[in-house]
């Protein structure tokens, strides 16, 4: 180390007045350390300044000093508020997010069961007509049971009945079952009618002739007709729609003996 | 009951505000001066001064006695604060150099001017020489670097850093002087 250099490059001055930077003020510590005398420099320049100041003091503006005191209580009050604890106004944030959430979620969950019910509705509505059209369907098949198990019952007769005339082709059909006391009657054959007219069909007891039923005009259909007990012949005629009271014996159409 | 400077530096170090009372009341006009050679208007020199007891407060409790008296402390704070305000208002700094390096009349405004009561003072600052007060000048008062003083001047920068030096020591003078008492001083010039 080299005072005579250190003294050359003029930094003991800088530092004496307050000119240099952190690393400069290691340097010429390392010297002042290493020279104890150069320290009575540095105080010597030191007061110069000081003095220097001093004899030309200027007294500042008045409210210098309260306006410097007054900064300073502000400045404190701002760092007091700041490290207080926040925990009412923080305890509101949380408040307030909860209730925010809180009542979001509720009308959510308000959609989501009116979507909900909605779809139960639908639900049991579709479901009220599939069983309606379950019971429908059971009804039917019941009926069809009944039918298959009428036409294969032992008791039950089949009758033709058939035209007067040998070369006519009209027929019909009769399922006759006296121990049940079931008819049925199939228009297998018979010509369509206007729709005016209806085939009504009569059971012969003691040379009367006895209405059993108006007859639909479907000849796929197995229609139930009046089961007469007495009957000995049982004939179809063409009647006015609605039927009538007594046959029209010239429009006797099929008939057959029971 | 005036309070010791150790009290005082223990005051500060608590960041207690009665430090900042006691030491604007002893300190405060002498700072401002320093203060109002280097930023030259009042309503500026007052923000700085009110900026620099702030900082002065806050720093309190890093002052390090063996770095320095307080007072040496609080004038770099001071001066530091007011050279940082000169930099932030564009003073055009280059064409005071011009005018300070050529001009050799009064009517010029230096800094580093003595108050006109110390008739004394004056001459022996005025038999200073210039370049010794020049450098003074831009470097204290100013905040130029020395590398600044030797670009602007053309001066080598050893000359700069050598007329510090004897600036600095012929400053020490004066106030080595100054501790002789008034009359005989008066009487010998």
């Amino acid at each position: 180390m080299n005072k005579e250099w250190f003294l050359n490059t003029g930094l003991l001055e800088q530092y004496a007045l307050g000119l240099t930077n952190e690393e400069e003020n290691q340097e010429v510590e390392k010297y002042l350390n290493a020279f104890p005398e150069l320290n009575k420099e540095v105080d010597a320049i030191q007061k110069a300044v000081e003095q220097y100041a001093l004899q030309h003091a200027v007294p500042p503006p008045k409210n210098t000093k309260s306006n410097i005191l007054s900064e300073i209580d502000s400045i404190e009050n701002k760092a007091r508020i700041k490290t207080a604890p926040n925990r009412r106004s923080s305890g509101r944030w949380w408040l307030a997010a909860a209730a925010i959430l809180g009542f979001a979620t509720t009308i959510a969950l308000f959609f989501l069961y009116a979507q909900k019910q909605a779809q139960y509705q639908n639900l049991a509505s579709e479901f009220e007509s599939f069983r309606t059209d379950c019971e429908i369907e059971k009804q039917r098949f019941e009926s069809d049971e009944k039918l298959f198990a009428f036409l294969k019952d032992p008791n039950t007769k089949k009758i033709y009945l058939g035209g007067l005339d040998p070369k006519s082709t009209h027929q019909a059909i009769a399922y006759w079952n006296p121990s049940t006391q079931k008819a049925i009657v199939n228009l297998s054959n018979l010509p369509t009618l206007p729709d005016d007219q209806q085939y009504q069909i009569w059971g012969d007891i003691d040379h009367v002739m006895v209405n059993a039923g108006i007859l639909v005009d479907d000849q796929s259909q197995l229609q139930e007709i009046k089961f007469l007990e007495k009957a000995e012949t049982l004939n179809i005629t063409i009647e006015p729609k609605g039927g009538s009271e007594a046959p029209t014996v010239a429009n006797l159409i099929v008939a057959g003996k029971v | 009951m005036k309070t010791r400077p150790d009290q005082i530096i223990k005051l500060l170090a608590q960041k207690d505000k009665r430090a900042i009372s006691i030491l604007y009341d002893q300190y405060g006009p002498a700072l401002y001066g320093i203060i109002l050679k280097i930023v030259k208007k009042e309503a500026i020199a007052q923000d700085v001064l009110q900026d620099s007891f702030i900082k002065i407060w806050k720093n309190g409790p890093m002052y390090n006695s063996q770095k320095g008296t307080l007072f040496t402390w609080m004038l770099n704070i001071a001066r530091n604060t007011a050279i940082d305000k000169t930099r932030s208002k564009h003073y055009r700094v280059n064409d005071f150099i011009e005018e300070v390096s050529h001009e050799h009349g009064n009517s010029l405004e230096w800094s580093f001017a003595p108050k006109p009561e110390h008739i004394g003072l004056k001459k022996i600052i005025n038999n200073l020489d210039e370049k010794y007060r020049l450098i003074i000048e831009l470097i204290y008062f100013r905040g130029l670097s020395q590398q600044e003083v030797h670009e602007q001047l053309n001066i080598p920068l050893g000359t700069v850093k050598s007329r510090l030096r004897i600036g600095l020591r012929e400053l020490r003078k004066v106030f080595d002087i100054q501790n002789i008492p008034l009359i005989v001083f008066i009487f010998f010039s």
